[in-house]
Order: structure tokens, then C-alpha cells, then sequence
């Protein structure tokens, strides 16, 4: 284990995958389609890639708040990410997460650490990242 | 954040799904906001009603949640994206009309007053002064903290929700009272400031300038028509959740409001010279302002489309009280319970130019719908669109 990092817990619960880095903030309503948990929205550094079972990090989310939603219906059709990790999380992301009970945490310390692609387990209850 | 034993069993499940995913809501808003504790509220208002926003995704979510949750407080609903009672002549598909009426049907089984308007506060509930209450809706939550004594951050759809179920709300921000003092005074300096336009161009470029609460200085007390106009214009442009005015304040920081920044910002929403056709109630109008309306028309007949917005319980009002026979003789239509934006309403009227009095809706429409908007006040945009 390469080591555990501090973090803000927002979402409680435990989560565990491959990362998935961005470094640009992710609209869930353009930017994902949430039948084929894909990311769709052409101009995205992530464009085409599958966010079902990996830890997704990026700064936060933007655009409409019915983003919401379409983390809850990720969750219903069981393509949602097993975790998520912002930067500094905001109100869309985090009730997003809440209704669709997927373990959210932000404001890791030293977040460069985490590598893209890497296997992480992130715990929203105590606000821990796990490195293997 | 600290949690009761009973916050805290709700949170793990054991009062249900619902409560728990609402206690999730409140717990992680409470985090992120840095709250301490959840305080009691005594009333909710839940955005997240028309179909045009929140679409098939929001509306199995609340159809879902409606099958095992009640509201615990009373709880109003902003406006749906249809008049379904009378959507017909707007030319909208049944997919759209179906999927408005279970979202509307679903915020009923909640237990939700039947309000469906941006203006909970004319005509439906209005909660104790001094009270903490919820409020989703930018411009009601505005008002709620500037001019009707209430508190309240500005809520999302689904912090709204949650806190309508439990009845409760995160302790921060704009619930404390350390929190609600402005950190930043505008001071008007124009001579004559007394109509809603002038109102809502100065939210527009208030709601600019701080996330935080302001005041606003030497200007006279608004009237209910320009509070509302202020409100919208500010939940619009901006993040701030409230304003003061006139109150005395010493060492802020200020900044001046005058004929320059008034003019900047009206050639910026008001891009055409006359509109084609005439949008009212954004916010939705109340009985008087349909009344003066009514006054402006008189016996003249409109040239073109228009459609005048408020709730239904307003138009039942109006009508009875005779304020509603001159302004449909004149050739313009109320519709009922329905935003003046987010519906499909607007963009089957098939014009590229819209008349308006709100900056809200020159805002949105200009976004959401491509066309151009003409800002005037009520009375000289029925000046000019008369026979």
C-alpha cells in the first residue's frame, strides 16, 4: 500500500477502482450519457470514455443542476462510478451523489499522489483515500 | 456535522429509504457548507417542476420517491413547464403533456400545496416572521431574506426536497445572523428610480458584484412589484441570497449605481426594438398587477400575441374580481401554474422578438430560446402594442 490520504467525507461509504482522471469539470446533463455510462460531450478531455466502476476525479461539476438526475438514473441502469472525487465539491455533485448513494469525497490532500488509472478505494464515511 | 441519535438512525435506514436518502441530502449539504448541526424549518418551497428542466430522469426519481414519502412541513411547488388544464392551442406534443402531468402528479402524492408558481408568498403560505424555511427558487428565496424577514439559503430542487420531508435545513450561511450582514452597500445615484424595469436592471447588476448579502442605498422602499423584480434579476445574474435597503451601515465597502451602469447593463439583455409578440408574470403577477394591467388596456385591443403568467388561484382571484374580462377582451391570454421561460410555450409562439418587463426573462428566454428580447415597462409596452 503506497499510502492513505486525508479528505473531506461528503458522501458516506466505501468505493473502489481504476481512477479516471479529468482535469476540466464534468457536465452530467450534456456532458454524460447515463444509458451507456459514457462520457459524450465531444469537446471533453474524457470524450468516449466509461465511467461505470471507476473512481472519477475531477475539479467539480457545471452546468445545469438536473445533473443531478442523471447520476441517479447511472445508478439505476448500474453505470455509475463507484466513486467520486472533486477538488472542491458544489451543491449539483453532492445531491447528485446523495440520491444516488455514491461515496463522494473532496479537498484530498496532496490529490496529485493519485495516478490515472491506478486501483484506489476512496471512504466517504471518514474521508479517507486509500492507495494500494 | 452533529446529528441527533434520531437524525442519526433516520440517516442509516431505519426509517425507510426515503428519509434516509433526505437525511443523505442534508448531511453532505450540511458538510459542504460547514455546518453544525440541522435546524428546524417551517415551511419549503421545491423547484424542479417543469418537464422542460428536469426532464424523464427527474421525473422517475420523483415518481419513485413519491411512492413512500409525505412532505413534513407545509411545502409550495414553482411553476410546471404546462397549463395542462388548458394546454391546448399551444401546439405541445403528448410526450410532453405526459410526462408534466406525472411530474405534477407526483409532487401531489408528496403532499405539495397545489401552488406550481415562482410567488409562493402572494396567495399560498406565508410562514411566521422571524421563521427558517427552505426555499429552491432563486428569486423567492430573495424575497424570503430581503423583504418578508425570513431565512433562507438559496436552495436546489433537491435540497428543498429534502428538507420539505424531514423538515429541516443545515445550519449555515444565511441562517445565522453574523452571515446576513452585507459586506457591501450600492449606492443609486440616478434622480428618478420608480419603475420595475429600473428595479430589475439594478438586481441584475447588484447580483453581479458580491456572492454575499448587500445593501442597497438611497433609493426609495420598493413596492411588492419591484421587490420581485430586484429578486429575480439578482437570483439571476448572480450566487447572492439577500439584500437590505437603507439600513444604516459603517465601514463596508461601496460602489455606485448610476445612468452609466443602468444603460451597460440594459443594452446588454435588450436586443431588439419592439417585440413581436408580449411576455408578463416572470415572476408570476399578482392580483393587483393584473388589475393595473387591466387599467393600462382599458377598452384597446392588442396587435399582437400576448400571454400574462401567474398562478391559478391569482386568475381565479382576478377574474372574480372583474380585473381578468378587459385584458382577455383585448386579445391576451393568462396561462396558469406554468414558468414563463422554461416551456415550450415560447418557442412555438413562432416570433424572434418578445416584449418584456423582466430581466429574468429576457435572461432566460434569450438563452434558452434564441430570440431577441425588447425590455420596457408594463405600460408602454401596451402603449405601444395597441390598436
Amino acid at each position: 500500500m503506497r499510502g492513505v490520504l486525508r479528505a473531506r467525507g461528503l458522501i458516506d461509504g466505501l468505493g473502489w477502482g481504476e481512477t479516471l482522471i479529468s482535469k476540466s469539470p464534468i457536465s452530467f446533463l450534456e456532458g454524460v450519457d447515463p444509458e451507456q455510462g459514457k462520457l459524450i460531450d465531444k469537446s471533453h478531455e474524457l470524450f468516449g470514455l466509461s465511467i461505470n466502476g471507476k473512481v472519477i476525479i475531477f475539479p467539480h461539476s457545471v452546468g445545469s443542476s438536473v445533473g443531478a438526475y442523471v447520476l441517479y438514473k447511472l445508478k439505476k441502469n448500474g453505470k455509475a462510478p463507484s466513486a467520486i472525487i472533486n477538488l472542491r465539491s458544489d451543491n449539483i455533485t453532492v445531491s447528485g451523489c446523495a440520491i444516488a448513494n455514491i461515496p463522494l469525497v473532496d479537498m484530498v490532500e496532496v490529490l496529485s499522489l493519485i495516478r490515472e488509472g491506478e486501483f484506489i478505494m476512496v471512504n466517504g464515511s471518514n474521508g479517507s483515500v486509500i492507495i494500494y | 456535522m452533529y446529528l441527533t441519535n434520531d437524525e442519526e438512525r433516520a440517516l442509516n435506514g431505519e426509517y425507510g429509504e426515503a428519509l434516509e436518502m433526505a437525511y443523505r441530502i442534508l448531511s453532505s449539504i450540511g458538510r459542504l457548507t460547514n455546518a453544525n448541526h440541522l435546524i428546524k424549518i417551517s415551511s419549503a418551497h421545491v423547484s424542479g417542476v417543469s418537464y422542460s428542466t428536469i426532464g424523464d430522469y427527474g421525473k422517475e426519481f420523483l415518481e419513485n420517491l413519491s411512492l413512500n414519502a409525505k412532505v413534513s412541513v407545509p411545502t409550495t411547488a414553482n411553476p410546471a413547464g404546462l397549463d395542462y388544464q388548458n394546454a391546448y392551442g399551444f401546439n405541445i406534443n403528448s410526450n410532453y403533456v405526459s410526462g408534466q402531468i406525472k411530474i405534477i402528479e407526483a409532487y401531489r402524492r408528496l403532499g405539495v400545496i397545489d401552488s406550481f408558481t415562482c410567488t409562493p408568498y402572494e396567495g399560498f403560505y406565508l410562514p411566521p416572521k422571524g421563521s427558517h424555511v427552505s426555499w429552491a427558487e432563486s428569486s423567492a428565496s430573495i424575497y424570503a431574506n430581503s423583504i418578508l424577514n425570513l431565512m433562507t439559503n438559496r436552495e436546489s430542487a433537491l435540497s428543498a426536497l429534502a428538507s420539505a420531508i424531514t423538515g429541516k435545513t443545515p445550519y449555515s450561511e444565511l441562517h445565522i445572523d453574523e452571515l446576513r450582514k452585507p459586506s457591501l452597500s450600492i449606492q443609486i445615484k440616478m434622480d428618478d428610480f420608480s419603475n420595475c424595469v429600473k428595479f430589475a436592471l439594478l438586481g441584475y447588476f447588484a447580483g453581479r458584484i458580491t456572492r454575499g448579502p448587500m445593501a442597497l442605498q438611497n433609493i426609495k422602499n420598493p413596492n411588492p412589484s419591484e421587490a420581485k423584480a430586484i429578486c429575480a434579476a439578482m437570483g439571476t445574474s448572480g450566487a447572492s441570497g439577500m439584500f437590505t435597503i437603507n439600513e444604516k451601515m459603517d465601514k463596508v465597502e461601496r460602489m455606485d449605481f448610476t445612468n452609466d451602469e443602468l444603460k451597460t447593463v440594459y443594452d446588454e439583455l435588450n436586443d431588439a426594438e419592439k417585440g413581436d409578440a408580449i411576455i408578463l408574470g416572470c415572476p408570476h403577477l399578482n392580483v393587483n398587477e393584473i388589475n393595473e394591467i387591466s387599467e393600462f388596456v382599458g377598452d384597446r385591443r392588442l396587435n399582437k400575441k400576448c400571454l400574462i403568467f401567474c398562478s391559478r388561484k391569482t386568475y381565479e382571484e382576478a377574474r372574480r374580481k372583474g380585473y381578468t374580462d378587459r385584458i382577455e377582451k383585448a386579445g391576451a391570454k393568462f396561462v396558469c401554474n406554468t414558468c414563463a421561460v422554461f416551456t415550450p410555450i415560447i418557442s412555438n409562439l413562432g416570433v424572434d422578438k418578445i416584449s418584456t418587463n423582466s430581466c429574468k426573462a429576457a435572461h432566460y428566454i434569450k438563452r434558452v430560446h434564441k430570440i431577441s428580447i425588447n425590455l420596457k415597462d408594463v405600460n408602454e409596452i401596451i402603449k405601444e402594442s395597441c390598436r
